[in-house]
């Protein structure tokens, strides 16, 4: 709950004025039952059409400024809880923004995703309504108990009891709750994923005709979400039937002993019980209302926690870029490097020596430890020993931001974003003309297919680039990496999808247009690795070799396996 | 958009129809909530009525000092208490009923129906839409129309009971100042309803901005890594302040219209309670109506605010309802996959043959024209070609996720066109370049290619496909939980999963689409022996960029721009000296 007051505390002025407004607006509403009736007492019971005129007069009044005080009252809180909104949700967007890879991974990126949308749309729907309860709803009961005060005690006290008793049985039910939210969410999660994965993987389900089985999953996963919520929302919905039922229970004791006592008690008058009556009526709304309130409670909580869970990650280190432009020479001292709590080193005592201009190509195995390396370099993560340096500055001394400045990379899954070709091209230089975007999608082997587009580059690309094959979204993912003004750039498996011919040909382009940049080239094919100037062999988070092909292929066994084996053998026919 | 409005105002009759004709099953709940909806509402009208008893009791001990019958009061307390103590049932029994309706018959059963649904859909259906479309449909849509369809069982109902209870109470006592209330009702229900158009109109626009927040958040947490590397966090937050700022504004203004009914419905409520006064007062002056009548009127006209606030509440709900039933109802109505029953034969030896098949995916451009092999049992073929050749597409044809326009597809002798689908796939084991995990253990993963599979056996697959002694080195081993995105194993790995995986399945034929492109070539090499031990005499088809995998295949189908431009073996093609020697060559053009 405390965040939703760290939520608020920007807006404390509008608040303040929202519970003014609707402090006027429930007086109103307490005085309105006082004109009526007055108008059925002094005017029609005694035929005294003047009065009932004249109160009419006061009632329209009071009607007017009411409809027009609910309407300021609507349209400042109608601003307020959508600005809020908005805000908490620019917050919790924005600090994911800012959360390091293991932050991330740690959540998640489907809980991350439903924690910024559907958590925050409750506290979105709880926002807007959280006015009116915390002020008018408040200001009804007092204001109707004081008002009942009068002539006795004994029956306001009858009325006080009760409420409480409401209110309290109202938290002690939907407390219990909780839990079943909290289970009805999980299990939506669940279902959202496994929908998500049969949908993804349809080609596989299909092949292992596992198409019931996948259904049967979807089937448990709705059947305990339903089961949660059905509870939740039955007990739930219970509290404001049985709040009714004391409430009336209330009504009826206190008719009964009113009449008990109107005939030992001389201070009491007949209208008093009357007023008393009509004043439940008031009060019973208003615990209703709170009493609604409160069995939403749990539900925002959970979602609240949700939210908050991410608002407190403490920020490792501060990330601003400096500005500043490094040469392209990379240095690695022994660096070592194990992702979370895993027992195993993904790299051990690795040393690269990289200057500005080489080309340098990083060949291994699977899971040898190659994309690690490059997620290090990026500074993506800490390392767990050694040195890292960057055009001759450690990378203590720089952010991870000003080493991304410096760098571009390809990165292996190739993402697309949606919009047209060129504001995914320019995502590496949002200033570039259109002539750059013309040229390096040029350079990426890519400008024929563009061209082919009616639209050229302002062709629209869905989301995660679905009408684009692996290999056009390689090629502008790599337009989009070359077009970002860097010292070093990065291709990590980025022509996988490629056949030899595009690559031969893309490969001859960038290294014209790169001149004197150091390239990167993170690839699992010799032919590709042996147009470099510099290969380093990676086994086991090893570097096992470093060299030029010929080089690699007379000392290290583990590039002349892997060189042999893809080459068939041929090429020493 | 426009297109998709067109379609909402065609068949929004056609969806009510539909949405009515879905109630058959739980009608009887409905008509149960409504009967309990009609107790409850006659008890919470008549409980007044005892309250009014019992105050003229009290107001008459102290206007004029009549002397109180307590015997009288207690017995209409007790009757009082057993009327609340009914609604309060009733009450319950209705939120029971509602609840159970909603959630049981509609979010459950309307997401289980769709569930189903997808296991009879084409997969071209499922290609060419979009997940997070598919998803959106099956769990926002049916959330919206089972809560709106709460409220309308909840309110709705209730409403309109209230208001013919109330109005038949009113004329039992005297029909012209009745008249004057009720003529007041459709004033008020049609401004109500003007507004609650309006607001609902702007609620449609704002989860079309919501939609939008929805798929840019996806989108960005989704490439996260891409975000960072190319600092684009400003972009980003640039963005993410732009919808949001619609989002605002579209928000605010569906908050404010629909934050106007209460007041106004409220307003004209007060109104009508003072012209009933001033036109009671008149006819009471004139001896027309009785005091006391013109007193019960009034309390009964003030009961009217709420159930007509509900019924104008209720009404923009409908058209929520209906928007989304459509879209509900759209997707079950889809056109499924045709059934096909026949046999797939089962002492065959996997001789495959295609036999002037053409397909095309759009029906515009074709992608495979006119081709015609033969393979023989135990033959290994390999399709290679530039990409979007067609060369997936054979594997499309040949396990029917998509079924050819012209031509057959047999498989020893039987056409696959006239075989039941899951008896076909079973013949097939498949890995493909797309590896595909689920959100489950490294055990689960490979036990998904047989059911019932023993540990030993997932073992010995594993080991098989080179992946156990990676498995030997996560954390938990077997039981390591891949995670949602499966970034905690290498794309190598999940290759080699997916190859234990069919390892496991132990088929008859194999479909090896890019298998192993992620895989490094050592373990390919080893990979390749322990496949070719499985491959031993039987049919496979194998589409691959590293040619080094594919020399030593038995037909090499070369394939560009839909056709087969070659067929034969390594050694015939080089000696034709044509497409395929191009490919071929280009492998080394890099070398150069």
């Amino acid at each position: 709950m405390r965040y939703l007051f760290r939520f608020i505390k920007p807006y404390k002025k509008t608040v303040l004025l929202l519970m003014l407004l609707y402090a006027l607006q429930t007086v109103a509403a307490l005085f309105m039952p006082f004109v009526m009736g007055n108008i059925v007492e002094y005017g029609i019971r005694v035929e005294n059409l003047n009065y009932i005129l004249q109160e009419g007069a006061i009632m329209v009044a009071l009607a007017v400024g009411a409809l027009s005080c609910a309407m300021l009252t609507n349209r400042i809180n109608s601003n307020f809880s959508a600005t809020l909104a908005v805000d908490i949700r620019k917050q919790v967007f924005n600090k994911v923004n800012t959360l390091s890879f293991e932050q991330f991974s740690e959540l998640g990126t489907g809980s991350l995703i439903t924690r910024t949308t559907d958590d925050v749309s409750w506290i979105e729907d709880t926002i807007s309504q959280l006015p009116y309860v915390v002020i008018a709803a408040p200001i009804m009961f007092i204001g109707g108990v004081a008002l009942s005060f009068k002539g006795d005690w004994v029956l306001p006290l009858i009325l006080l009891g009760v409420s409480v008793l409401v209110l309290v049985i109202s938290t002690l039910i939907t407390g219990s709750l909780e839990k079943h939210w909290q289970r009805g969410e999980e299990f939506t999660d669940v279902q959202n994923r496994v929908v998500r994965e049969r949908l993804s993987g349809i080609r596989v389900v299909r092949a292992f005709d596992k198409e019931q089985y996948e259904h049967q999953r979807a089937r448990r996963a709705t059947s305990e979400m339903c089961n949660s919520f059905v509870t939740a929302n039955t007990v739930s919905g219970l509290v404001s039937p049985i709040a009714s039922l004391l409430l009336n229970v209330a009504t009826v004791a206190i008719i009964y002993v009113g009449a008990v006592r109107l005939q030992k008690v001389s201070t009491l008058k007949a209208g008093d019980i009357l007023a008393t009556i009509q004043y439940i009526a008031l009060i019973a709304n208003a615990v209703l209302i709170l009493s609604w309130t409160i069995s939403f409670i749990p539900r925002v909580k959970v979602s609240l926690k949700r939210i908050g869970a991410i608002l407190d990650l403490q920020n490792v280190r501060e990330d601003i870029s400096l500005g500043l432009e490094l040469d392209g020479d990379i240095t690695f001292d022994n660096v070592s490097f194990a992702y979370g709590n895993a027992q195993v080193n993904s790299l051990t005592d690795v040393s690269i020596d990289i200057k500005q201009g080489e080309i340098v190509g990083i060949i291994g195995g699977t899971g040898s430890g190659k994309t690690t390396l490059v997620k290090l370099l990026m500074d993506f993560y800490a390392v767990k020993g050694g040195e890292r340096r960057f055009g001759g500055k450690s990378y203590g001394e720089l952010t991870p931001a000003t080493i991304r400045d410096n760098v571009a990379i390809a990165l292996q899954k190739s993402m697309i974003f949606e919009g047209t070709i060129a504001d995914n091209v320019r995502m590496g230089n949002k200033d570039a003309s259109d002539e750059q975007v013309r040229q390096v999608l040029e350079i990426a082997q890519i400008l024929d297919f563009v061209d082919s587009k009616e639209e050229g580059v302002n062709y629209k690309l869905t989301q995660s680039g679905n009408n684009l094959s692996g290999g056009q979204k390689q090629r502008i993912n790599i337009a989009r990496t070359i077009l970002k003004p860097a010292s070093v750039y990065i291709f990590d498996d980025s022509f996988s999808a490629l056949d030899y011919l595009t690559e031969a040909n893309l490969r001859k382009s960038l290294n014209q247009y790169l001149k004197n940049k150091t390239q990167i080239i993170v690839t699992q094919r010799a032919a590709t690795a042996m147009r470099c100037d510099k290969v380093y062999v990676l086994d086991n988070g090893k570097v096992a070799g470093v060299g030029t092909h010929k080089q690699l292929l007379k000392d290290c066994p583990t590039y002349k396996e892997i060189y042999l084996s893809q080459m068939g053998g041929d090429i020493n026919e | 958009m426009s297109k998709s409005v067109k379609d909402k105002n065609y068949s929004a009759i056609k969806t009510l129809k539909r949405l009515v004709c879905d109630i058959k099953p739980i009608l009887w709940a409905i008509v149960l909530a409504g009967v309990v909806c009609v107790g409850s509402v006659v008890l919470s009208v008549i409980a007044p009525e005892i309250v009014g008893k019992i105050t003229d009791i009290i107001y008459d001990y102290g206007m004029n000092s009549v002397p109180i019958d307590m015997d009288n009061l207690l017995r209409l307390a007790l009757i009082l208490l057993a009327a609340y103590g009914g609604s309060c049932a009733l009450s319950a029994l209705r939120v029971v009923l509602t609840t159970n309706i909603t959630s049981r018959y509609y979010t459950k059963g309307l997401r289980i129906r769709i569930s189903d649904k997808l296991t009879r859909l084409p997969v071209s259906y499922i290609d060419a839409t979009p997940n997070g479309e598919l998803l959106s449909r099956m769990m926002n849509d049916v959330s919206n129309m089972s809560n709106t369809i709460y409220v309308i069982i909840d309110t709705l109902i209730d409403g309109f009971v209230r208001i013919v209870i109330i109005t038949y109470f009113m004329y039992t006592i005297h029909w012209m100042l009745a008249t004057a209330v009720v003529v007041l009702v459709p004033l008020s229900i049609a401004l109500a309803a003007v507004i609650s158009a309006k607001s609902e109109k702007s609620w449609h626009e704002f989860r079309k901005v919501n939609g939008e927040m929805y798929a840019f958040v996806e989108e960005d947490f989704t490439g996260f890594d891409t975000v960072k590397a190319f600092n684009l966090e400003d972009r980003q937050r640039k963005i993410c302040d732009d919808i949001s700022e619609n989002y605002r504004r579209k928000m605010r203004r569906g908050h404010f219209l629909s934050g106007l009914i209460q007041p106004i419905i409220a307003f004209t409520d007060n109104i009508a309670y003072v012209a009933v006064c001033i036109a009671g007062g008149i006819l009471a002056i004139n001896g027309v109506v009785s005091v006391g009548d013109v007193v019960e009127i009034i309390l009964f006209a003030k009961m009217f605010a709420g159930p007509l606030e509900s019924i104008a509440n209720g009404m923009g709900t409908i058209q929520h309802t209906l928007a989304c039933a459509n879209r509900v109802y759209q997707l079950l109505d889809m056109r499924e996959m045709e059934v096909t029953t026949g046999a797939a034969p089962t002492d065959g030896k996997g001789e495959v043959e295609f036999s002037h098949v053409s397909f095309s995916y759009d029906k515009v451009n074709p992608i495979i024209k006119d081709l015609s092999v033969t393979v023989k049992a135990g033959q290994k073929v390999a399709i290679v070609g530039p990409t979007g050749g067609g060369k997936t597409t054979i594997v499309n044809l040949l396990m029917r996720f998509y079924d050819v326009d012209s031509g057959t597809i047999t498989v020893d002798g039987v056409d696959i066109s006239t075989m039941d689908r899951g008896q076909l796939r079973s013949m097939f084991g498949m890995v493909l370049q797309d590896t595909w995990l689920f959100n489950g253990t490294v055990y689960d993963n490979i036990a998904y290619g047989k059911a019932n599979a023993t540990r030993e056996e997932v073992i010995a697959a594993a080991k098989k496909a080179h992946a156990d002694y990676f498995i030997s080195t996560l954390p938990q081993g077997y039981d390591t939980v891949i995670n949602e995105e499966s970034t905690n194993i290498s794309s190598g790995q999940k290759q080699l999963l997916t190859i234990a995986r069919s390892y496991l399945a132990n088929r008859k034929m194999l479909i090896l689409d890019e298998a192993t492109s992620n895989v490094d070539t050592r373990t390919e090499i080893l990979i390749q022996q322990a496949m070719d031990e499985l491959l031993q005499g039987r049919t496979s088809f194998v589409i691959a960029h590293r040619l080094s995998t594919i020399v030593n295949a038995d037909i090499i189908l070369v394939v560009n721009n839909g056709e087969v431009v070659e067929q034969g073996t390594h050694k015939e093609l080089m000696a034709k000296n044509g497409f395929y020697t191009k490919i071929y060559n280009s492998q080394y053009e890099l070398l150069k």
